[in-house]
């Protein structure tokens, strides 16, 4: 992990500043920072429950209401607090027509520290699988 | 968006193109095995690039009824470093889209 190149600021006195940032030789999240997929797949259920219930499929509305769902899940693990984590979002919306869908992923990360939730909703009218992954940023 | 994905891009659609063939019928209890093969074959063929990323590789298959699917993602990354990209590709009975993200160490 290397350490941060020397950055100018602009400080409160209106004077330019230089930042050096040292490393912190931090390998692993902090505790209590983990990314627990049982509460992220909660988080995710809920949302999804509250945008979908009783919704049509609408194929005008369709990209909205998935770009909706990305953002708003993205606010809400964000404000679970997971330290230093990227976080990939995937949310999957499809017409319940009696179709066949197979969804599979395959992650080459660190297991330890690296983990995704998964959360599908489904009505008489459409289908939806929001997905989760969390890798840490060492 | 990283510039040096063209690697990346290559061997992935190398590695679908050879399970996802033209004359594929879409069939319930095979396509779960087409899935996994999909997705452990980007997998392998990825690691042997040796860069200094993590991958996640996602595949869909769906098969074609009439009806529509939407997807989107959203990331908190760094931009600059990390990026993803999605391959598609479909024949008469099935659509198959895959997506890798990168995300750099």
């Amino acid at each position: 992990m290397a350490a941060k190149n020397p950055t100018e600021v602009l400080a409160a006195d209106g004077q330019q500043r230089v930042k050096i940032l040292n490393p912190t030789y931090q390998m692993k999240p902090r505790e209590g920072t983990k990314f627990l997929k049982r509460d992220v797949e909660m988080t995710m259920s809920a949302i999804l429950q509250k945008k979908l219930q009783d919704k049509e499929y609408d194929p005008a509305e369709q990209g909205t209401l998935t770009k909706e769902l990305c953002t708003e899940i993205q606010t809400a693990v964000k404000k679970m607090g997971y330290d230093r984590y990227k976080i990939v979002i995937q949310v999957n919306i499809t017409e319940a027509k009696g179709q066949g869908i197979r969804i599979a992923s395959r992650c080459l990360w660190d297991p330890d520290q690296d983990n995704f939730a998964e959360s599908v909703f489904k009505n008489q009218h459409l289908w939806c699988c929001a997905l989760c992954f969390g890798c840490y940023w060492e | 968006m990283p510039e040096d994905v063209n690697a990346e891009l290559r061997v992935v659609g190398s590695c679908i193109e050879e399970i996802i063939t033209p004359s594929l019928a879409y069939q319930h209890e095979k396509v779960g095995g087409w899935v996994n093969s999909v997705v452990e074959s980007c997998m392998r063929a990825l690691t042997e690039l040796k860069m200094p990323r993590k991958y996640i590789v996602h595949c869909t298959v769906l098969q074609k009824s009439g009806a529509g699917l939407y997807s989107n993602t959203a990331c908190y990354w760094d931009s600059s470093s990390d990026g993803y990209f999605t391959h598609r590709t479909e024949n008469s009975t099935l659509i198959c889209v895959t997506t890798v993200y990168g995300i750099a160490l």
